[in-house]
């Protein structure tokens, strides 16, 4: 078994700077950006700090925040999760299939019912994200490739479930008092994200899985050598991700009353945006979870900031996949410089 | 000395048995879907397997090239939606100048886009450095944007005869788009097996620090492997197009997949430097046969998709157990 301090002090050296100061440090940037985002267009358009605005800029963010969760510590161990939006929708599929399955046959179990099919989408989402793990560990295929074949795999399924028309008769419980309940003012699909991004920090600050997410990332053999199960770890990562996608697709098919296979589809290029705008490091073996929410966030503000301004979402779409790419060129440059 | 050191890497990274069970496994399947569905094997249905393998084979080999420098190009499919949309409108924009002129620069203008996005995508990852996952994921977006910004949404009709010039027309009985693959094709083995240029290509594939003490200019190679690919998928967009008989804004819907998938089952390596000038080739025929081959069991299309993502798949799995 490795010991947490070897670990800690191979793959986050101590350079005589307060963890958390350098962490704020890192951060910054990005938060001023941000700031300096939310203020002009608050200027432009008064009604985006309006309270329904906020409300639904918080629920954007926290869901592409969630999804991009999975596509961190799938990045951090040097993959791609390309499936993520494919899994999201065969996941809204299944549990709205099982749900209007069992409907019938529990008439007063609505609660159970909506249960059951939660069960079953998680369950698919964590079933293929475990192929994409297992053909990527055991394999050691490319896991760009892996989760590309697999997207098509999701994606045709789901529409083979569903041919492609919306899945209706789910119960009230689960698309009317859970999607459009509130506890202290929020509503239950932002909780629920919360939930899964607290659950997400705890993994990488305080459990052994976490530094070794982080270690087979920043060098597989040595992490090897030095104990830690890699093909577990990777394992682990790729159905984790799996399983928030099909979580994410889950919640859309709450608020959406139905069960699409288009839910969540086109989340893949957001999730991926969100980590690399969070500072995710393309090669594996560095991110964090809270600059990562700080990304959902700025995704969500452009996205909505866009909206307010009448903007076409085709124009959001060029929008997004030019800050993918000055996002990116900026780290460079801005690593170039530290040396 | 150059030529040995590429010559051995092509050993190393090519196995000779593989192109033939590849081979093997394309007659077999066949043999064995026109044993069940005579109609398959019938000369109609030949020549249109023909015709639909020689457009994936384009798209295949575009793909093979930044494949072949440890790159690869997502943005593919969005492009040939892209210069599909706006070749048509320059040709409509010019149709007042007369057929021939409207066509002409019809055809410059998707070739000009094409070496466009190429320089943008090679630029970006050979002298930038940034990630070609990255890169191409992020001008995938902005292309296909810009084709559904431009187009609106909506098709637009190309005149008549780009699609008898193009599609119709026939030569010694060969149609076009198969005669222009077979001249890609042929220009793909010279350049592959017989240039330098193209041995560079797989040297810094294989190797590229090797490749830099060699004294090749590592970025230019990467950067020209990019602008390739997207020149030759102007060429297999126009070809589509004029087979639509309009540009349109979703014509490369699923062809990123199908191109990554048709190079790497025909055995162009992820890791760089693997494949030949025919893989490809076998890729191609391989997937359109099998996608054919499902249609003549009214397999449905969703089915398909299921179908081609466990080919991939497994075809990366068996690729990595071959390597060990």
């Amino acid at each position: 078994m490795v010991s947490a301090e070897t670990l800690r002090r191979v793959w986050q050296p101590n350079r005589g700077v307060s963890p958390l100061l350098r962490q704020i440090v890192e951060a910054l940037p990005l938060a001023i950006v941000l700031a300096a985002l939310v203020m002009t267009i608050a200027a432009l358009e008064p009604r985006f700090l309006g309270p329904a605005n906020v409300n639904n800029l918080l629920r954007n963010a926290l869901v592409l925040a969630t999804i991009a969760s999975g596509q961190m510590l799938v990045m951090m161990t040097g993959g791609f999760d390309l499936s993520v939006g494919a899994v999201a929708a065969l996941s809204s599929v299944v549990s709205a299939l099982v749900m209007v399955v069992l409907g019938p046959v529990l008439p007063d179990g609505d609660v159970i019912v909506s249960f059951a099919g939660v069960t079953a989408g998680l369950l698919s989402g964590m079933i293929l994200g475990g192929i994409n793990g297992f053909c990527v560990a055991w394999f050691q295929a490319p896991a760009l490739i892996v989760t590309l074949g697999m997207l098509s795999v999701a994606t045709g399924l789901s529409f083979y479930l569903t041919s492609g028309a919306p899945i209706y008769g789910l119960p009230k419980v689960f698309t009317d008092d859970f999607a459009l309940g509130r506890v202290f003012g929020l509503s239950n699909i932002v909780l629920c994200c919360v939930v899964v991004l607290v659950a997400i920090w705890i993994l990488q600050r305080h459990l052994p899985m976490g530094r070794h997410i982080r270690a087979v990332g920043g060098n597989l053999r040595m992490a090897r050598l030095s104990g830690v199960n890699t093909k577990g770890t990777l394992l682990f990562t790729y159905a984790l991700s799996g399983v928030i996608s099909a979580f994410v697709g889950v919640l859309l098919t709450a608020r959406l009353g139905s069960g699409q296979s288009t839910a969540g589809v086109d989340l893949m290029l957001p999730s991926i945006a969100v980590a690399v705008i969070g500072g995710v490091s393309l090669r594996g073996g560095s991110g964090r979870i809270e600059t990562v929410i700080l990304g959902g966030f700025f995704l969500a503000v452009v996205a909505n900031g866009m909206n307010l301004l009448r903007l076409d979402s085709r124009y959001q779409t060029i929008a997004i996949g030019a800050i993918i790419i000055l996002v990116t060129l900026l780290d460079r440059f801005v690593r170039a410089r530290r040396g | 000395m150059m030529s040995r050191i590429s010559q051995a890497g092509a050993l190393r990274s090519f196995q000779p048995s593989a192109p033939l069970i590849l081979l093997i496994a394309l007659v077999a399947l066949v043999v064995a879907i026109g044993w069940a569905r005579p109609r398959f094997v019938h000369p109609d249905n030949f020549e249109n397997l023909l015709i639909q393998t020689s457009y994936i084979y384009i798209f295949a080999f575009a793909q093979m090239l930044p494949l072949l420098t440890r790159g690869f190009d997502l943005s593919l499919g969005a492009s040939v939606s892209f210069i599909s949309v706006a070749s048509a409108l320059a040709m409509v924009e010019t149709a007042h100048l007369g057929l021939p002129v409207s066509l002409f620069i019809g055809l410059l203008a998707s070739i000009a886009l094409g070496a466009a996005i190429g320089t943008t995508n090679g630029a970006l990852t050979s002298y930038l450095k940034i990630n070609p996952f990255i890169v191409t994921l992020g001008t995938w977006n902005i292309i296909g944007g810009v084709a559904a910004v431009v187009s609106n949404g909506f098709p637009v009709k190309t005149p008549i005869e780009l699609n008898h010039v193009l599609y119709g027309a026939t030569v010694f009985h060969v149609p076009i788009p198969v005669v222009i693959s077979a001249l890609i094709f042929a220009l793909s083995w010279i350049f592959l097996e017989r240039s330098v240029y193209g041995r560079r290509m797989y040297l810094v594939g294989d190797n590229p620090n090797a490749a830099r003490t060699a004294g090749i200019n590592v970025d230019r190679v990467v950067f020209l492997s990019y602008l390739m690919c997207s020149v030759l998928v102007a060429v297999g967009a126009v070809l589509m197009t004029a087979r639509a008989g309009s540009g349109e804004p979703n014509l490369g819907g699923n062809l990123t997949l199908q191109s990554i998938a048709a190079a790497v089952v025909g055995g162009v390596s992820l890791r760089g430097g693997g494949g030949r000038f025919f893989s490809p080739l076998l890729g191609a025929a391989l997937i359109t046969v099998l996608s054919s081959g499902l249609n003549f069991f009214r397999v449905e299309s969703y089915i398909q998709n299921i179908a081609l993502g466990f080919v991939i798949i497994a075809s990366v799995c068996v690729d990595q157990v071959r390597r060990r």
